[in-house]
């Protein structure tokens, strides 16, 4: 990524990263997950499809997840962002962790982080109890919630099984 | 030199007069500005970042009216418990399409400024029968959602001009929605062709058909053949889809794209026309298909 297009002049950006209050002088249109892999060695974040299809740009931002590969990172000035690093710190998602290997939901892990931050918040929406989600069942509630992170090797099964194992 | 400001107004007029400036760019969810600068084909001088303005945020859900603000993101609309009671065809659309992180961070204001046909939004929202509210630097009109976009990615506004709400009156309890959506397995989940229809029914005969197709012409189109319909009993409408959906092939005007040849598209535009009109009769509770 070049910033040095000419001289376009940075634009300072205050947000929490997991937990700490982080600045960065961010070019205007710098990508997120830019500033995350080159600037705040936030690796865990990963780039493949860069239009938001695949899921492995994966954070979540006000407690909702988004695609950090086409938010703008001056859109991010003042928010809470969490990203899978912060989440390995969360002892709480040991079950998950546990659940996706046990139930062969990762094989090559370049898809995990990304499924790991989509799999947290929507356990954290949950909180433990039925979401007035509209959906008829936890499977297709499930099935939704994850629908944004793709993987090559697993099939998907293993994947969504886990999570299933956690929120029974 | 190549400087790029970055304002963030707090409210809308100040955000008009920012936009008024040919080469400014609004930015709302920003999920298609990215993608578009680093192809070339956005460069702006200024980018004007919606996000702090409150009233663009609005959302009302009620009998009378339902209005969405512009930065109101697909997620907070498709997970709406009031709105999802009222109208599940609607709330189900706007959980499905594209993805959750796309859903979360995307908005309805910059879905429909983008004036692509085929996104999901627009044509169902235009069988709801909604109307845009502009507010520009000349002040504020409210035009049909049909008459926003006039050809894929270019809008009626004028320069300065902001949608800051969308709205529709819900529906009568004797009209029913249906909408389906038409796309070859795909990564990027953006279909090939829409249908919305909007059916009212009284005493077993339909009195208003309203089908509004994306992917049929360079906007959302309003379909004429729906006269023809109009005045029939319900349980007569399956001996007549056959005829209908050619008439609505023959009203469209598809380009050839990567997604299909016209032709293909026309045949496709009939069948799935027939589909959601067969789904409005499911809908009625009527015991004809």
């Amino acid at each position: 990524m070049d910033h040095s297009e000419g001289a376009t002049e940075s634009v300072p950006v205050r947000f929490t990263l997991n937990g700490s209050t982080v600045t960065a002088d961010v070019a205007p249109t710098e990508r997120l997950v830019e500033t995350l892999r080159t600037r705040l060695e936030a690796l865990g974040t990963k780039v493949a499809c860069e239009i938001g299809a695949c899921g492995v740009c994966t954070v979540i931002r006000d407690g909702r997840t988004v695609p950090s590969c086409l938010l703008l990172t001056v859109l991010v000035d003042g928010a809470d962002l969490w990203t899978v690093e912060g989440l390995a710190a969360r002892s709480d998602l040991d079950p998950l962790r546990a659940a996706l290997l046990d139930q062969g939901g990762v094989q090559c892990g370049f898809c995990t982080a990304g499924q790991i931050v989509s799999a947290a918040a929507y356990l954290d929406e949950r909180r433990g109890e039925d979401l007035d989600s509209g959906h008829c069942s936890d499977r297709e509630e499930i099935a939704e919630r994850m629908g944004g992170n793709l993987c090559r090797c697993t099939g998907y099964y293993g994947i969504l099984r886990a999570v299933e194992e956690v929120i029974s | 030199m190549n400087r790029i400001d970055v304002l963030r107004p707090t409210d809308i007029q100040e955000a008009c007069d920012a936009a008024s400036d040919e080469d400014a760019v609004l930015v709302a969810g920003g999920l298609s500005i990215a993608p578009a600068i680093q192809n070339g084909l956005l460069a702006p001088r200024t980018l004007v970042l919606l996000d702090r303005i409150s009233e663009l945020r609005e959302l009302t859900i009620g009998p009378e009216l339902v209005r969405i603000g512009a930065m109101v993101n697909h997620s907070t609309i498709g997970n709406h418990p009031a709105l999802r009671a009222m109208l599940p065809v609607l709330t189900r659309t706007f959980t499905a399409f594209a993805n959750p992180q796309v859903r979360n961070a995307g908005t309805l204001g910059g879905n429909l400024s983008q004036a692509i046909p085929v996104y999901d939004p627009p044509g169902i929202l235009t069988a709801l029968r909604s109307r845009v509210r502009v507010v520009g630097p000349e002040g504020s009109r409210e035009i049909d959602l049909e008459d926003l976009a006039i050809a894929p990615m270019m809008t009626s506004l004028a320069d300065g001009e902001i949608i800051t709400t969308v709205e529709f009156i819900p529906p009568s309890p004797d009209t029913v929605l249906a909408y389906t959506r038409f796309r070859p397995a795909t990564h990027d989940d953006i279909p090939t062709l829409t249908a919305a229809a909007t059916l009212t029914h009284r005493d077993g005969v339909v009195s208003e058909l309203r089908l509004a197709m994306g992917g049929t012409g360079p906007t959302t189109q309003l379909i004429e053949a729906t006269d023809r319909l109009v005045g029939l009993d319900l349980a007569d409408i399956a001996t007549n889809i056959g005829a209908f959906t050619e008439a609505v092939s023959a009203e469209t005007t598809p380009y050839s794209d990567g997604a299909g040849s016209a032709d293909y598209k026309r045949h496709v535009a009939g069948v799935i026309a027939g589909r959601v009109l067969r789904d409005c009769v499911t809908a009625t509770g009527a015991d004809h298909v």
